[in-house]
């Protein structure tokens, strides 16, 4: 991390590696392939204005680093909806339509199943959206969820499983007690 | 739905994601105790929710965007340094020599354009066409015009 605020080259090492983290999290939250790109711009720009003002407390894995970049992103996201609150977006099926396959049958039934997953998580509350989007698409843990999103380790734990439970109860399973 | 519940899906999510990498997790939760529907809706967006890569186009000019505004934020062009010209500068100089050097090239070579174009002006004024180069008829008008 200190290299990275002395060296850009340090710096576009970190962009490389969470690229990709921040783009797929802004497409789930924006659904809309152009925001997300206009957002995860806005993130990286903003991350190198602001390292220097960066204090890594972590290392490896429990690098801090990716916690402090989601929840730029997190803000980005708020601005950005305040802007966009009166224009129609695009869904995420249109990122997913461009996608090629071989098998285009086998792709059909994916690509319904995959509907009907992203319709249950779209009806969510925000913040069950946003808990088990960062959850399973990022891969984050239940701290690193909460220290993104503001809340506890268990409150986080808790806004999962209640997510996870409209989602089953949305495709037709029951909802557990 | 209580804590130790959503704490139980929670090692089992630890578990679940752990896999995704082909990575086997030390401890491989058991699903046996939670409710069938979460463990069945877990698996599913295990395998559903992907993450997606911006285009190769997208990332490769965010990338140049940045380094542009690294460059300009971490290497500035201090004033001072433009009167180190023409200096040689060694194998070991900083890019912030090399930034001031090419820019007072660059104002050099705009000056002397300047100063031939001033004298080429001067010259149609006061003897019309001339058939000399443009560098040694600029040179030559610019001592006439001293020497005047």
């Amino acid at each position: 991390m200190e290299a990275a605020r002395r060296d850009h080259g340090a710096f576009e090492a970190l962009y490389r590696r969470y690229v990709a983290q921040v783009y797929s999290f802004a497409l789930y939250e924006t659904r809309d392939p152009h925001a997300a790109e206009d957002l995860t711009e806005q993130v990286f720009l903003k991350a190198l204005q602001g390292l220097p003002r960066f204090r890594e407390q972590g290392d490896g894995d429990a690098s801090t680093f990716r916690v402090w970049l989601f929840r730029i992103a997190r803000n980005a996201l708020s601005n950005q909806r305040r802007w966009t609150r009166r224009h129609p977006t695009a869904t995420l099926d249109d990122a997913l339509a461009i996608v090629a396959t071989d098998d285009p049958e086998a792709e059909v039934v994916k690509r319904e199943v995959m509907a009907r997953v992203r319709a249950a998580i779209e009806r969510l509350p925000e913040d069950r959206r946003r808990a088990l989007t960062l959850r399973f698409v990022e891969e984050m843990s239940a701290r690193e969820v909460g220290q993104v999103m503001g809340r506890s380790e268990g409150a986080v734990r808790v806004l999962v499983h209640r997510a996870l439970g409209s989602v089953a109860e949305e495709l037709g399973g029951s909802r557990p007690s | 739905m209580d804590e130790r519940e959503s704490l139980a899906v929670d090692v089992y999510l630890d578990g679940l994601l752990a896999r995704r990498g082909g990575a086997r997790p030390a401890v491989i939760p058991t699903a046996a105790d939670l409710p069938p529907a979460i463990v069945s809706t877990a698996e599913l967006l295990d395998r559903s929710l992907q993450r997606f890569h911006p285009s190769f186009l997208f990332e490769e000019g965010l990338a140049q965007r940045l380094r542009a505004q690294a460059e300009g934020r971490l290497l500035p062009a201090p004033p001072g340094r433009l009167l180190t010209f023409p200096r040689d500068l060694g194998p070991d100089h900083e890019d912030g020599d090399r930034r001031a050097r090419s820019l007072l090239v660059g104002g050099a070579i705009a000056s002397g354009v300047s100063l031939a174009g001033a004298a080429l002006l001067a010259r149609r004024r006061g003897r019309g066409p001339a058939v000399a180069t443009g560098s040694t008829r600029g040179a030559g008008t610019v001592t006439m015009r001293r020497g005047l």
